[in-house]
Order: C-alpha cells, then sequence, then structure tokens
C-alpha cells in the first residue's frame, strides 16, 4: 500500500521534476527514470494482490465529493495493473533512446511529463474505486495521451490525427460522466465500493433508480470509445501512426486496455441480460473484422498495427460478449472461460503489440519511411529489430507455442463450450464468436506474414532502406526482453489463465475450478507443441550432425533466368495482400486505379492502392451535417455585451416566473 | 421603525425611474449615490440595541456607495472625455415604459414569494426585484461603458436591499461578499474604460464587438 502510494508519488514528482533541468540528458534520464523506478514500485503490490485475491485499499485523506478518494487493487486490478506497468517502464526505457536525437530540436521536458502524468493516469484509473476519481484519472489519460500524440506538432497530419483522438476521446468522456455523476444507484458498487463509507459521503442525495441495461449501454460506448470499439474507435487508426513509437506502444498495449476494464467492471458488477452479451458480441466481431479488413488495405506500417490493435480490442471483446451471455443465461463455465480468455488476450496482446510498435518505431528510426513498399531487407541490417519484429508477428498470428496461440485457443475453447450447451440461445452466438476467432486468425496471419515479409525480407527498394543500421542499446533491450515474454508467455500460458480465473473468483464463485480443465487442456498442448519443437530441433541437430565433414555449398536460387532482376519487381503489401482485400471492398472501400497498359508500344502503366476508412468518412459527414443545421444559431452570437446580458436577465427572469408560477 | 424602512424602499423606486428616465450620466451616477446612502441606513433600523457590527456596515456601505465609487465614475468620465450623455438603445419615454411594466411584474412576483421573515415589510421583495431588472435593463439598452457600471451599481443595490432587510441574521457575511464583488468590478470596469479609451478612442460597449470570434 505504501509502495503504491510511492508508485504514485514517483510518476508525479518525475513529471514536475522532468520539466526543470535546461539539459535535453537530464531531463529525458530524469523523466524515463522516474517512469522506470514508479512501474517497478507499482509492481510490487500489483504482483502480490494477484497472489492474494482480497488485495488491499489506499484511502487518501482528502475526499473528493461524492467519493471516498479511494485506491484499491482487488484481482481485476491487478490482471491489468501488472502488463500496463511492465509495458509502461519498457517503453520508458525505449522512449529516452527514442528521442535521443530530438536533443537540440526540442526541449525534453513537456514529453517526459506528458509521459508520467499518463503513467500515473493509467494506474489510477485501473485502481479507483469511486466515481469522480476514476473520472479525473480517466480525463488525465487522455489529455496526457492527446499531447504525446501530438509531439510531432509541426506535421499537418499528426495535428489532424491529434484533433480527432482528442474529439472522439471527449465524445467518449461524456457518456461516462453521465455515468459517473449519477447520484448513487449502482456506479459505486461497479467499483466495488459499497460501503457505508461511501453511502454517507454521498450526503443526503437520494439515488436515482436506473436500468441496469442504460448502465451498461453508457458503459459501452464511454469505455468503448477507448477500447476501439467500432464505429467509436476511429480515432485508433489515425492517432497511433502520429504518435512517437514508444508512445503508439503505451496507447495500443495499455491504453485501450483501459476500455475493456471498464466494461468488464461493469458486467462483473451488475447482473447482465443476454442482450447484452448479443450487442458485445456483435459489436465485437465487426471491430475485429473490420480492423483485420483494414490492416490488409494499409501502406504504412504503424497504421497497420494500429488496425490490428483495433482487431485485437475485437477479440478481447468477443471474450467479454461470451462471458456475459454464461452469467446471463446462468452457465458459469462459459461466463469464466469467456472473461479469462479476454484477459490472457490482454496481457498477451499487450506484450506482443507494443513490441510490434517498438520494432516499426525502431524502422522507422532507422529509415525515416513509414511506408513499408519503400523498405526491404531490413533484416540483414538490423538482426535485433527485425528478430523480435518476427517473434511478436509469429505471437500476434496466434502460432503455438507462443502466447497469442494459448488466448486465442482459450476463447475458442470458450465458445465450443458454449456451442456444446444445452442452452438455447448461447449456441448460435458461439459459432458467430468462433467463426469470427477464426477468420480474424487468419487474416491476420496474412497480414502479418506480408508486413514481415515486405519490410525485412527481400531486397531494399530504396536508398533509405539501404542505409538502415541497428538501433542504440537502449532500445533494443526493451525489445529483446518482451520478445522473451512472447514464448514465455505462451509455456506459460497455463498459469495467466489459472491468474486470471482467480482474479474473477470473487464474482464468478467457482471460477478457478470451472476453469480447471481448461488450464489443464493449455498445459497438455504446451507440452504437445514443446516435444514438436524439442523433435525438430532434434531433427536439424542430426542434420548438422550428417552434415559435418561432407561438402555443402550455398548458391541463390534459381531466378528462372532474369540475370539481373531489379528491387522493383518485388510483391509489394498490397500486391500481397490484393486477393484478400478484395474480399473486403465493401468495409474498406474501392482501393485501386488501375491503368491499363496500351496500344502497340504501351508507355506507362500502374496501378495506385488506396483504402479509405469508412469509418471516419461517415462520423465526418455526419460532423458536417450537424455543423450546417447548427449554423442558424450563429446568429445568436452577436459579440456585443449588451445583447448577451440581456439573454441571461430574460432566462433568469423567465426561470424565476416559471419557478413561481 | 417599518415606515422609514418602507419610505427608503420608495425612494429606491423612484431614483429607479428617475434613471431610466434622464439622459445626463451624471444625475444617474448620483442618482445610484442617494441609492446607496439610503441602502446604508438599512441595517440601522429595526436594530433592539446598538452594536458595532452593523455600524461598520452601515458606514463602509455609505462610504463606497455614496463616496467612493461616484468618485471613481465621475474620475473616469472626466479621464475619458466622453459626452455626459447616456446614449441608449431605448428611448427614454420607452424605458419609462419598460419601468412600468418591470414594476408591475415585480409586484406580481412579489406577491407569490412569501414574506421571508416577520418585521419584513411586504413592500420589500417587489422593490428588490423591481432594482435589479432596472439594473439590468440599464446594461442591456446603454451605449456607453460607463452607464453599464451604473447597471452592475443598481442591479447589486437591489441584491444589497433584499440582503440588508431579510437577512439580518448572516448579514455580515453577505455584504462582505457583495461589496468586495463591486469594488472588484467598479475597479476593473475603471482601469478597463480608461485602457479602451486610449486604445480604441471611444467608450462605447457596442463598437467592441470586434472580439466576436
Amino acid at each position: 500500500m505504501i509502495l503504491f502510494a510511492c508508485c504514485l508519488a514517483t510518476f508525479l514528482l518525475g513529471a514536475l521534476a522532468a520539466l526543470l533541468p535546461r539539459s535535453y540528458r537530464a531531463a529525458s534520464a530524469i523523466g524515463a527514470g522516474a517512469s522506470v523506478l514508479g512501474c517497478l514500485l507499482g509492481l510490487i503490490p500489483a504482483a502480490r494482490a494477484l497472489v492474494e485475491p482480497q488485495g488491499w485499499a489506499l484511502t487518501l485523506a482528502w475526499p473528493p465529493p461524492f467519493g471516498l478518494g479511494s485506491f484499491a487493487i482487488d484481482g481485476v486490478s491487478a490482471m491489468f495493473l501488472v502488463p500496463a506497468l511492465a509495458l509502461i517502464g519498457l517503453a520508458a526505457v525505449y522512449g529516452r533512446g527514442y528521442l535521443a536525437d530530438q536533443e537540440g530540436r526540442r526541449r525534453a521536458g513537456p514529453p517526459w511529463f506528458f509521459y508520467n502524468i499518463l503513467a500515473a493516469a493509467i494506474t489510477g484509473v485501473f485502481t479507483a474505486r469511486d466515481p469522480l476519481l476514476l473520472l479525473l484519472c480517466w480525463e488525465a489519460m487522455a489529455l496526457s495521451s492527446y499531447f504525446l500524440i501530438c509531439l510531432e506538432d509541426a506535421d499537418g497530419a499528426v495535428r489532424r490525427a491529434g484533433r480527432i483522438y482528442l474529439v472522439a476521446s471527449n465524445l467518449g468522456a461524456a457518456f461516462l460522466l453521465v455515468l459517473c455523476l449519477l447520484p448513487g444507484a449502482a456506479w459505486p458498487p461497479v467499483l466495488g465500493a459499497a460501503d457505508a463509507g461511501l453511502a454517507s459521503s454521498l450526503g443526503g442525495m437520494t439515488p436515482v433508480a436506473i436500468p441496469a441495461g442504460a448502465i451498461f449501454l453508457l458503459a459501452l460506448v464511454g469505455f468503448g470509445s477507448k477500447a476501439g470499439l467500432a464505429p467509436l474507435g476511429v480515432w485508433l487508426p489515425e492517432a497511433h501512426p502520429a504518435a512517437p513509437s514508444h508512445v503508439s506502444a503505451v496507447l495500443s498495449g495499455v491504453m485501450i486496455k483501459t476500455g475493456v476494464y471498464g466494461i468488464l467492471r461493469v458486467l462483473l458488477a451488475l447482473p447482465p441480460q443476454p442482450w447484452w452479451g448479443w450487442t458485445l458480441l456483435t459489436l465485437g466481431g465487426a471491430t475485429a473484422v473490420l480492423g483485420v479488413a483494414g490492416a490488409l488495405g494499409q501502406s504504412e506500417l504503424k497504421r497497420l498495427l494500429a488496425w490490428s490493435s483495433m482487431e485485437n480490442a475485437g477479440l478481447m471483446l468477443l471474450g467479454l460478449g461470451l462471458g456475459a451471455l454464461g452469467r446471463a443465461f446462468d452457465e458459469p463455465v462459459v461466463a469464466a472461460l469467456g472473461f479469462g480468455a479476454a484477459l490472457v488476450h490482454m496481457v498477451n496482446h499487450g506484450v506482443f503489440k507494443s513490441l510490434l510498435f517498438l520494432g516499426a518505431g525502431s524502422v522507422l528510426h532507422a529509415t525515416g519511411e513509414r511506408r513499408m513498399d519503400r523498405l526491404g531487407g531490413v533484416l540483414g541490417r538490423m538482426p535485433v529489430t527485425g528478430a523480435t519484429f518476427l517473434a511478436a508477428a509469429l505471437g500476434i498470428c496466434g502460432l503455438p507455442p507462443l502466447g497469442g496461440f494459448a488466448s486465442e485457443l482459450v476463447l475458442g475453447l470458450c465458445a465450443l463450450k458454449g456451442l456444446l450447451l444445452p442452452q438455447p440461445g448461447l449456441d448460435i452466438p458461439s459459432l458467430a464468436a468462433l467463426a469470427a476467432l477464426i477468420l480474424c486468425a487468419g487474416m491476420a496471419a496474412a497480414a502479418f506474414s506480408g508486413a514481415f515479409g515486405v519490410v525485412f525480407l527481400g531486397a531494399p527498394r530504396g536508398e533509405t532502406a539501404q542505409h538502415a543500421h541497428e538501433s542504440p542499446r537502449a532500445m533494443r533491450a526493451p525489445m529483446l526482453i518482451l520478445a522473451a515474454l512472447v514464448p514465455l508467455l505462451g509455456i506459460l500460458a497455463p498459469l495467466v489463465l489459472r491468474a486470471a480465473l482467480r482474479a474473477l473468483a470473487p464474482a464468478i464463485p467457482g471460477a478457478e475450478a470451472l476453469g480447471a480443465p481448461t488450464v489443464e487442456a493449455l498445459t497438455t498442448a504446451t507440452l504437445v507443441f514443446g516435444l514438436l519443437f524439442a523433435l525438430l530441433g532434434g531433427l536439424l541437430l542430426l542434420r548438422r550432425a550428417l552434415l559435418r565433414g561432407r561438402d555443402v555449398r550455398t548458391g541463390p536460387t534459381w531466378d528462372c533466368g532474369y540475370a539481373a532482376p531489379t528491387a522493383r519487381i518485388q510483391y509489394t503489401y498490397s500486391s500481397f495482400t490484393q486477393p484478400l482485400a478484395e474480399m473486403f471492398h465493401a468495409l474498406t472501400g474501392p482501393t485501386g486505379v488501375l491503368t491499363r497498359p496500351w496500344g502497340l508500344f504501351p508507355a506507362r502503366a500502374g496501378h495506385v492502392a488506396e483504402s479509405e476508412d469508412r469509418m471516419l468518412n461517415g462520423f465526418l459527414a455526419l460532423f458536417g451535417f450537424i455543423d450546417a443545421k447548427l449554423e442558424a444559431l450563429h446568429r445568436l452570437q452577436q459579440g456585443q455585451v449588451h445583447v448577451y446580458v440581456l439573454y441571461i436577465a430574460a432566462t433568469l427572469v423567465a426561470l424565476l416566473a416559471w419557478g413561481l408560477w | 421603525m417599518l415606515s422609514l424602512v418602507e419610505l427608503i424602499l420608495v425612494g429606491l423606486v423612484l431614483t429607479n425611474l428617475v434613471l431610466l428616465g434622464t439622459s445626463r450620466i451624471g444625475l444617474c451616477i448620483r442618482m445610484v449615490a442617494f441609492q446607496g446612502v439610503g441602502l446604508a441606513l438599512l441595517p440601522l433600523l429595526g436594530l433592539e440595541a446598538l452594536s458595532p457590527e452593523p455600524l461598520v456596515i452601515s458606514g463602509a456601505t455609505a462610504l463606497l456607495k455614496g463616496w467612493i465609487f461616484p468618485l471613481l465614475l465621475f474620475r473616469s468620465l472626466e479621464s475619458a472625455h466622453v459626452r455626459a450623455e447616456v446614449e441608449p438603445y431605448v428611448g427614454y419615454s420607452n424605458s419609462l415604459l419598460f419601468g412600468v411594466a418591470a414594476l408591475a411584474v415585480s409586484v406580481w412576483l412579489g406577491g407569490r414569494v412569501p414574506v421571508p421573515g416577520p418585521g419584513v415589510p411586504s413592500l420589500l421583495t417587489p422593490v428588490a426585484f423591481f432594482t435589479i431588472l432596472v439594473g439590468l435593463f440599464v446594461i442591456v439598452t446603454r451605449r456607453k461603458a460607463v452607464s453599464q457600471v451604473v447597471g452592475y451599481l443598481v442591479l447589486e443595490n437591489g441584491i444589497f436591499a433584499f440582503g440588508a432587510v431579510a437577512l439580518r441574521k448572516a448579514q455580515l457575511l453577505v455584504e462582505m461578499g457583495i461589496l468586495l464583488d463591486v469594488f472588484v468590478a467598479v475597479f476593473v470596469m475603471g482601469i478597463a474604460i480608461f485602457r479602451i479609451n486610449r486604445e480604441f478612442d471611444h467608450i462605447d460597449a457596442d463598437r467592441l464587438a470586434s472580439l466576436k470570434e
């Protein structure tokens, strides 16, 4: 508890201290150091809460209105907090190296100030126990991340992305505001603070009785907008690529999980209706498919990763939807496994997605090139980045025995369980979830094999890719640690799932026992794949042993007679994914403008591939429409003090007359 | 005693009507000063025993409302070299008509509000409300920034009248708050007028619309 207070204090003091020094190096050392230290301090109580399910609480001596001002960590908080703090700390180390070349161009204080505020705010969101405190942390998180996204504010595209993020984030927060400020009612119990102290702090206010469905919808929109739920997640593909890469890693690996956290809290605290589950499954499935279809149509690496984050958020929502259905139909096995799958996938996605963003940032740092089709052959020039990116890409494709496989397996097993139970109303949603999961896994594999192949393999397509160089050690070390975590999480998947089930046990009685067969299945799967890989390794060793002492020649593959191929005849990302992307034209918009070769001696031919963001365009059209309709109100804005006072006076008199009528 | 309070209240109504009907800024400022002195007497009336608190409040009010504010306003009027006319958007006779209508509305509203305590004249609520309405009206319809300050002062007089009579118990708290507010307001406005005049060569609030967006 005291450690947790120290963790928050370190973040806040570090934020202020980073602003003080004039020297760039000192400021970034203080800023990054405070982040790392704060994360280490926070990890201890968080990890302990993972083992001791009842957790602990910290109450501020200065309570805000409508609440107690208390933080607490229970199992669910800890499940989110442990990966969050670990990732924030690693990204801070990376960020110090990443921003080192900015010396002289801008001050180091502000980015590190906002980074530490973001770290404190995220920690607060995962642990706040009363509505106002949660709202406060939520807003601090939204604002500090906005400033981090807009770090490269000289670039117009970055400013535009920041604006989209700010609008989307405020729209979502508006729903949370309603949810948090509804006095009494059901919100405080959602956070687990339904005790006498809170009731007394609400004073004489009578709790408003709100239907649970309304609370769920408010939470779905409010938290869902942060989780990247379609169509509210429009900010995601814009903001993630615009941010500096270590910030993208935190945004994608940690911040979008706060949305999942909020929805999970509501689902655990209130008795869900079946339609909650159906809504979540529909939206989650749509988000996942849209996300992966969007990823196939991108041309920039970080943009692809952002769309893929949306896909993974969709998969987590699928898990939550299955869990909600399980609770609604009183099938605790499905409930425990659905929520558990969402939690395990949250942990895994946090690790490999932030690693992917760090890798993409490393490539960007070395080449200055965002477009995949200008890169190529980077693996030979940046072996560490390439290898770690490969590990993460394998993880996100859900290949055994890595972490992604384990979490998707749990989700699949949960859907199968729902399919096989005799409960009507559970079978078709489970089937749909299973179909969406499998579709997404396949398409993600296509997207990431394409991305890795185009960026890291083959021959360089341009000058920039040719002069790529490996990143400094400060950037390599966090990537290596994360890359080690990807297979480790696969091997330890049964433990992670067991921890998740233990965290869920207070809300779903007996979750641990119910999930035990699945934990065993995971253990078996890990063992089988372990044996398989041991066999493979053995065969490789055998091959080497057999070849020892013999003459082995290596040469280029037969090049079909092209003696001097150019780098431009390689597959590009858009050509690689074109057959798949074409299937989703309806979702991602028309992609190509084809200029056909013409005449006996054709001079020019080409194909330009673009994919449009239909969700964003829809929102822009909607906002334009509202703007046009509200133009008439401009007449009220006279710009004269007299008229404004008249408005005020007229309102006051009218209210008084109305009150006294 | 009650009759003396009522006398002051009637005086408040009459000065309000003069404010609406006159064209001279100087007269407006004098009327507000009269109102202030009259209001300063209110805390002293209806006291059982003489205690220092009402005396201090009364003295401070008289000093501020009767002397300092008019002095500041006259000074800013001089230093800004403005014509001594109010320059209204709404004509003087129409303003007077509004005054009569506002008085009627105030009496109607006052009848619906319960008298706030024993020993409070029934005239109080209508008059206070009328004064507030006149203050707002002056702010809205007069062109000069100085007359807007006058409007704010009248508005505040209305609130003060109500507070001084109705809230005898928690007087000090209410009054000090209000006095401070107004003092700051006049102070700021005085400076603002001076500045605006220097920068833009006029103090007509309607020509400050360039700040719109």
